[in-house]
């Protein structure tokens, strides 16, 4: 079904203490390439809505320029257009599979699914080598104190830098 | 025909909107920016107005309190479509004062659906003035929850489509009056993880009268709930009834004063008695300090003993503040209360059920 109103990637990008609402304008590229691109440092932003994490409804302002330090942000939550976020179909040489994912990066839990080979290997994962976020598939990132402020998208990409905990667990196939 | 006002910054979506809305037979207005639309509010008092939250400038929460805060535009339907989709701005749409809420990308069937359903509602209830009475004491055993059960039933009775709030953090004794199982109470819905309408409306129990119930816990909250979810919660039920009824906290913290902030007026209960007097007169200045205009506040005298208490021009000369009525004893009014039906239906003759009805 058309969808009206989805011509920009709308992400929340969270810090330690703020959550940043934007609309970002890619260019034809995915936001996890522009995440993981180590020629920059920065994320510019066109319009930045900033929100502290306690009252993340609340928009105590909003800017036209801003930028963002990648390797300072948490995760980044995009609620829907997995499309522009993330590239389809990559192929690989080994079987992949979806883990169910907790992981922990300050102040928040996340949860979902990430995707990895089947013989997975965590160190491999949390290397920062190539990429520094990690997608975590129909996620919900929630506040550690208060669980009712709860973030949920068809992707977050994790910081792996911020991650401090990361646990995978498939009890149900156990 | 009715008007619709778009306001969002996205040129290309206030096109399609345009569209989409005219063929729905709809007049539609558009503009780019919150102060623009505001003004344009002002002129057209729009049926309904469609709000984006991301805009510069004047975010579009802004934009819904500056319409709010205009008497001609409170009947203003008013819809927030945003791409910030997350729970949280689903309650920062409701505490702004928003009727509803929709998140980007959304299905244009979806959004005309949800307009005709908003239009028909606002069809409905348009000719009736909304009110929220909060009623109140410091003095506990002046009969503020009775006053609230029969009021509420009252404007119920006169077809008003009525929400009666315990906003008590328990024991509340709404339901025991009302002889009601409630299954969920305001404290649990606060506490939740959900904080849309809909969960709001699914926490109210319904009374066989048709007046819905926010019921108080029976075992005291242990932790108060978040405010901004008391807010929350009112603003989205006096958006859905035509009347809200609070039975109002018996102490003067932050829970009362959040509730009093919302209401329209205040029913200031007391008794004739000097401990109850003495508890007005406190009251009434906490509420002066509290900045709650003078207006809004009446003062109901229940005389819930059958002695004679103190005389009425000794106690609107003790507190400079005339009746706005006085309710009678009435000694069914006991029986009532076991029973668990309330006077105004049990026996809507009585003299406190009838001193009750010529109040509303």
């Amino acid at each position: 079904m058309t969808q009206v109103g989805s011509r920009r990637l709308t992400a929340d990008i969270f810090a330690d203490s703020h959550r940043i609402s934007t609309q970002l304008a890619l260019r034809g590229r995915v936001l996890s390439d522009v995440l993981n691109d180590t020629s920059t440092s920065y994320l510019e932003l066109d319009i930045a809505y900033v929100s502290r994490i306690d009252h993340p409804g609340e928009i105590l302002a909003d800017y036209a320029l801003s930028i963002v330090r990648k390797d300072r942000l948490s995760f980044v939550v995009i609620a829907s257009g997995l499309e522009m976020a993330l590239k389809q179909n990559q192929a690989t040489f080994t079987y992949r599979r979806l883990w169910p994912v907790f992981t922990t990066v300050p102040y928040f839990e996340i949860t979902g699914q990430i995707e990895a080979p089947t013989n997975i290997d965590l160190r491999a994962l949390m290397a920062v080598g190539v990429e520094r976020f990690v997608p975590v598939f129909n996620g919900t990132a929630s506040l550690s104190m208060n669980q009712a402020i709860q973030f949920s998208g068809e992707l977050i990409l994790v910081n792996k830098t911020s991650v401090e905990v990361m646990c995978i667990g498939d009890k149900s196939s156990q | 025909m009715a008007t619709i006002l778009v306001i969002d910054d996205d040129l290309d979506l206030q096109q399609m909107l345009r569209l989409m809305l005219q063929r729905g037979g709809y007049t539609v207005v558009t503009t780019g920016d919150g102060p623009d639309g505001l003004a344009k509010a002002k002129v057209l008092k729009p049926d309904m107005a469609i709000v984006d939250v991301m805009m510069p400038g004047m975010n579009g929460y802004q934009v819904v309190r500056k319409m709010r805060e205009e008497l001609d535009l409170r009947s203003t339907v008013i819809l927030i479509l945003t791409a910030r989709a997350q729970p949280v701005d689903r309650e920062a749409a409701i505490a702004a004062q928003a009727d509803d809420y929709m998140p980007k990308p959304f299905a244009p069937n979806e959004l005309l659906a949800k307009v005709n359903e908003l239009m028909a509602n606002r069809g409905m209830t348009q000719s009736l003035a909304r009110k929220t009475v909060g009623v109140f004491s410091l003095r506990g055993g002046v009969g503020v929850t009775s006053v609230a059960v029969n009021l509420a039933l009252a404007f119920q009775a006169k077809n008003l489509p009525t929400c009666l709030i315990d906003l008590k953090a328990g024991p509340g004794h709404v339901a025991l009056q009302l002889r009601l199982t409630a299954k969920t109470t305001w404290v649990d819905w606060a506490n939740g993880n959900e904080a849309t309408n809909d969960s709001i409306l699914k926490a109210l129990t319904r009374h066989d009268s048709g007046l819905e119930v926010m019921a108080a816990p029976v075992v005291p909250a242990i932790t108060r709930p978040p405010l901004d979810r008391i807010t929350t919660m009112i603003n989205s039920l006096q958006g859905k009834f035509v009347r809200v009824v609070i039975d109002l906290p018996s102490t003067w913290g932050p829970v009362a004063q959040t509730a009093i902030g919302s209401a329209d007026t205040i029913w200031l209960v007391l008794a004739p008695e000097v401990g109850s007097l003495q508890s007005t007169l406190g009251t009434l200045r906490a509420l002066k300090t509290a900045k709650v205009p003078d207006e809004k506040v009446e003062l109901i005298v229940n005389q819930n003993m059958p002695r004679p208490g103190l005389a009425q021009s000794a106690i609107e000369k003790a507190l400079g503040h005339s009746f706005k009525g006085k309710l009678p004893y009435d000694e069914n009014q006991n029986i009532a209360l076991g029973q668990g039906a309330p006077l105004l239906l049990s026996q809507p003759d009585s003299p406190l059920a009838a001193a009750i009805e010529a109040l509303v």
